[in-house]
């Protein structure tokens, strides 16, 4: 084989060896390991010119062996390469090349590596030839392509590196975001509190969280937050997005409220604000609270100072009543007496206006009686269906005379339904109400009375025993000096008052004897005040519905000749109460305890028209001494006595047999017509 | 230097050669080079190697060289007097490994030194890569002189000598701070070709000229021998055809195919790299004979410093042994230089480099060497 072919297949092997590789190194190392063992070399380095100004050097970059730099052959090919030298120059330089050189027997040549550099070879022995030398120029053209192409790959490495890297913390700058969104979301989710985030405008649901969507039942995100949370098909009446932004656009303070939620039917409170979402628009955060548990808790509490109240006052009302009740026995022997004599003496006497002066003081004092007995809960005597609207009128109508710096507003319920009740007492309670308004407003105000039909569901949050369906409201409110909270707590308290003590008048049993006349219609009432803020009393009555008329009982004064079975534990009532009958024409069979009076009347039936049953007896009471008559004479016509107000006993006679009601002292004519009432031949009952 | 000489191949001699050369005075590394038939275990010899204090290189080999003699068993060891450090690579046939930065590692601070003798893995398939790696970290300033260990039986096995025990798939350097030269020869000659390597991975050459290797190899063969060349008869008739790789103003390089795999790829001592240009060579035993001789002539006149007693060291590739058969000993002869000790090895792949050439890893090929005495 010639040399030359030899040289021709070395060529070859040499120009496939070259950029074979994109990186650098790699590619030097795989071409210049081919020069050097194809050519029979010892050495070899590539240059790369690198430019600082206008001047280029030449670098090493890459050599086989690595620390060729101790070779004085290769020192002597560097020192031919000028240094620095400007473009032109060097491109002078270059067309010069190659030059060879030897040194301690070691030849040299430096080549160019157009647009790149320069390949310096090293050979022992005998030197490249002329001929390969310029043969080798192409090979070390595609070598200097080569590098150039293994700089921009390293460029486009360094690119993709750099969009790797900014890719890299572009994902990381992700995973925190997505890191803290995931542990907000997680916050967010384990709190037992329902939280959601909706458009201002659309309303729309830009988030919930899982106790929502739990208590909710559903993914709810899209859906109008109307729907979601309150359950109604449009914009609730009341939504208040409108007030979460300032006419300047900027967030108010947060709005706070608590309500029951329609969906869930607990109790919230809720706090919303305007925050701005992350795609920057205003949004509506609601977090809501359930506070059920804490409603409850104060409903217990609310119950429990009720009761507390409610036995106190209970308590009271047991001494008043007590105290009232002996009071008037006193009374009413006083009171006939009185009668008797004023019948008995000229109404011309000197002594007649003496006697009506302590007539008088003695009708004074048995309304104080009424008053305590009114607290006590023993007022009802005579249950009628009522209007309540028409006691308002007619009590405004007076009120107003006397009142007239106060402005009166009525808002009364037209279809207001009936209640049952002594319109005695119920005009009581007006006028006590009035009264206190009119003292809270010395100076004037406003004074409002509503009524409306309530049910029971309507108050369910009241801290009452609800036994009764329906119940009608009324509500009595003053624009006065209010009251503090202790003395709202006893502004029911018998004797408690807050007036200047004057005789005959604020006696502090006014607003006593109110709640006693409601507590006994089985109502209640509440009162809401504070300090300069004015007061509201709230009555609750039971409802009996529309359809009873209302009614009031004509008296008849004219006397007749009967028989009356009287009887009372008391000597002194029995006493009077004999007189006056006699005095009224009736013969009268008296009887001191409940078991004389069944004796008597096995006795007598055929001739007592009438027993006058005193109900409060010691030994057999008065409805035992009812029952046993009853048993023996069903027929029997019976009228219950007592200064007490009808309890709930005497009200169950009335409703099984019993004729009537008188209430002791007996007052003449009341007592003459109760007892033409039930004697007479045809009833109109 | 005195070279110690074991012929009979047990381990228990081998174990007494080892401890006499040990108490060598001034030994400072021992070069070990055992026969293949030894059958050397590294369960019995590892602890021995162990127990040196000072550094151990070496090779199996399928025979080895003492004097004008070739040995196939036995054990030669020579005592070096001048400083060794030793560097163990694994891993050869690993295409992932970066031998010049795992050379780097464990060079590190070692200045180059005047003499660096190789021993690698025969079989492993990257030599040259590794090889490569060794010219780019040391350079011009050592003589390298070693070959391929291994097994005419042409199957892998731990076969390099270390303090370790013995290694496969492995090389150890010894970088001896002693003069030395190197003369390099083989006396085949082309007589087919340029072909062109079409297609190649590692040391297996799958198609010349766009044909499968072994078909157009086999018809080269049967038009210059008639022998009819077949997977049977492969090694017999291959060792006696080797491939050529061209060279400018040198020697070609010879890469000896040592097999035939199922598919046609011929196996070789040595990578082919795709691209490159082969021969088919073939060689009279007398031009051998005659390159060995050049060899040590090249060595002799390489080899600069005074003539201080140095030992002859003379790697000779096996298939040289089997192709000259008799003749071998001419080709001992050849290389032997009158009044100097020698030792060496039949080994599988030689490399060498004069000092002034590229680093090369050869087969079939006589490489001579004089170590200094230093």
């Amino acid at each position: 084989m010639t040399d030359r072919l030899i040289q021709l297949q070395v060529m070859y092997e040499t120009a496939m060896a070259i950029g074979n590789s994109l990186d650098l190194k790699q590619m030097l190392q795989e071409s210049l390991t081919v020069y050097l063992r194809k050519f029979n070399l010892a050495a070899g380095a590539v240059l790369e010119n690198r430019r600082s100004g206008d001047l280029i050097r030449s670098e090493p970059v890459f050599s086989i062996p690595r620390a060729i730099h101790s070779n004085e052959a290769y020192q002597a090919a560097l020192s031919a390469i000028p240094a620095d030298l400007p473009v032109k120059k060097q491109r002078e330089f270059i067309r010069r090349l190659p030059i060879s050189g030897v040194c301690n027997d070691m030849h040299y040549h430096i080549m160019a590596l157009p647009g790149f550099g320069f390949l310096v070879l090293l050979k022992s022995k005998a030197p490249l030839d002329e001929y390969l030398l310029k043969s080798l120029s192409r090979l070390n053209k595609k070598l200097a392509i080569a590098c150039h192409s293994c700089h921009r790959q390293n460029a486009m490495g360094q690119l993709a590196v750099d969009l790797e890297k900014e890719n890299k913390t572009r994902k990381e700058a992700e995973a925190a975001l997505a890191e803290s969104h995931e542990r907000l979301l997680t916050i967010l989710n384990s709190i037992d509190v329902m939280v959601f985030v909706a458009d201002l405008k659309t309303h729309e649901l830009i988030f919930i969280n899982r106790q929502s969507e739990i208590l909710i039942d559903a993914q709810r995100e899209g859906r109008p937050c109307y729907e979601v949370v309150r359950g109604e098909p449009r914009p609730c009446a009341n939504c208040d997005n409108d007030a979460l932004l300032d006419p300047e656009g900027r967030p108010t303070s947060p709005l706070v409220w608590e309500d029951r939620s329609p969906i869930t039917r607990r109790w919230y409170i809720h706090q919303a604000r305007a925050i701005k979402w992350i795609d920057g628009r205003w949004v509506r955060l609601q977090i809501s609270t359930d506070i059920t548990r804490l409603k409850q808790l104060e409903q217990e509490r609310l119950q429990e100072a009720h009761l507390q109240q409610t036995q106190r006052l209970e308590a009271l009302g047991i001494l008043a009543g007590g105290l009232a009740h002996e009071y008037n026995n006193l009374l009413m022997s006083m009171l006939g007496h009185l009668s008797l004599i004023n019948f008995k003496i000229d109404p011309n006497h000197s002594a007649t206006r003496h006697l009506n002066k302590i007539e008088e003081s003695i009708r004074m004092a048995a309304t104080l009686t009424d008053q305590l007995l009114g607290y006590a809960q023993k007022g009802r005597y005579d249950d009628v269906s009522l209007k309540l609207n028409a006691l308002i009128r007619a009590k405004i109508g007076e009120f107003s005379k006397s009142n007239a710096s106060i402005r009166i507003h009525l808002d009364l319920a037209a279809d207001l339904e009936l209640i049952e009740a002594d319109q005695r007492q119920i005009e009581h309670v007006l006028y006590n109400l009035l009264s206190n308004a009119a003292d809270a407003m010395p100076e004037g105000g406003d004074l409002s009375i509503s009524t409306r039909n309530v049910k029971r569901h309507d108050l369910r949050n009241k801290p009452y025993v609800l036994d009764r369906n329906r119940y009608i409201e009324m509500r009595v409110e003053d624009t006065g000096v209010g009251m503090s909270a202790e003395i709202k707590d006893h502004i029911f308290d018998p004797f408690y008052t807050t007036k200047p003590m004057i005789v005959g008048k604020g006696a502090g049993l006014g607003m006593a004897a109110t709640y006693g006349i409601i507590k006994a219609h089985e109502g209640f009432i509440e009162v809401v005040s504070e300090p300069d803020r004015g007061s509201a009393f709230i009555v609750y009555l039971p409802s009996v519905g529309v359809s009873r008329q209302a009614f009031k009982t004509a008296g008849q004064t004219a006397a007749s000749s009967k028989t009356v079975l009287l009887v009372d534990d008391e000597k002194a009532s029995l006493e009077i109460g004999t007189q006056i009958l006699e005095h009224l024409g009736y013969r009268v069979i008296e009887a001191n305890d409940g078991m004389e009076a069944v004796a008597q009347h096995r006795k007598a039936h055929d001739r007592i028209d009438v027993v006058v049953l005193d109900m409060v007896m010691p030994e057999m009471s008065g409805v035992e001494t009812f029952e046993r008559i009853k048993s023996d004479f069903p027929e029997a016509k019976i009228l219950m006595a007592s200064g007490y107000l009808l309890d709930a006993e005497a009200r169950r006679l009335l409703e099984h047999g019993a004729e009537g009601f008188v209430k002791k002292p007996f007052v003449i004519d009341e007592l003459h017509q109760a007892i033409e009432k039930v004697t007479r031949p045809t009833s109109d009952q | 230097m005195n070279i110690l000489v074991d012929i009979v191949g047990t381990i228990q001699q081998f174990e007494h050669l080892f401890q006499q050369a040990l108490n060598v005075e001034k030994t400072t590394g021992l070069m070990v080079l055992a026969c293949d038939a030894n059958g050397f275990e590294p369960e019995r010899i590892d602890p021995i190697l162990a127990n040196a204090a000072v550094p151990v290189f070496g090779g199996i080999f399928p025979a080895i060289i003492h004097e004008k003699t070739k040995m196939e068993r036995g054990t030669i060891i020579l005592p070096l007097e001048a400083p060794v450090r030793c560097i163990q690579l694994t891993d050869i046939s690993d295409d992932s490994v970066d031998f010049v930065r795992k050379i780097d590692r464990q060079a590190k601070d070692i200045k180059a030194p005047l003499t660096m003798l190789i021993f690698v893995d025969g079989f492993a398939s990257r030599i040259s890569a590794f090889i490569n790696s060794l010219f780019t970290v040391f350079g011009l300033e050592p003589n390298y002189i070693g070959g391929g260990a291994g097994s005419l039986s042409m199957q892998a096995k731990p076969c390099v000598i270390t303090n370790q025990g013995l290694k496969m798939d492995a090389a150890i350097l010894a970088l001896v701070d002693t003069p030395s030269s190197v003369g390099v020869g083989h006396g085949w000659e082309s007589i087919a070709g340029p072909f062109r390597v079409t297609e190649s991975r590692g040391n297996a050459i799958q198609s010349i000229d766009w044909q499968p290797a072994f078909d157009l190899y086999r018809d080269v063969l049967h038009q210059h021998s008639k022998v009819e060349l077949t997977r049977d008869n492969f090694f017999s008739v291959a060792k006696d055809y080797p491939f050529g790789i061209a060279k400018l103003s040198a020697e070609r390089v010879v890469r000896d195919p040592v097999r035939v795999t199922q598919e046609g790829h011929l196996v070789c001592i040595g990578e082919l790299p795709e691209g490159s240009f082969v021969d088919i060579l073939h060689g009279e035993p007398d031009a051998l004979v005659a390159a060995a001789g050049k060899a040590r002539h090249r060595c002799l006149q390489n080899f600069r410093s005074a003539p201080n007693h140095p030992v002859g060291l003379l790697i000779d590739c096996i298939s040289r042994v089997l192709y000259l058969g008799h003749d071998f000993s001419r080709e001992i002869e050849a290389a032997h230089t009158s009044g100097q000790p020698m030792l060496g090895a039949c080994t599988i792949g030689e490399i060498a480099n004069t000092g002034s050439e590229y680093l090369e890893f050869y087969n079939k090929t006589a490489v001579v060497g004089l170590l200094g005495a230093a």
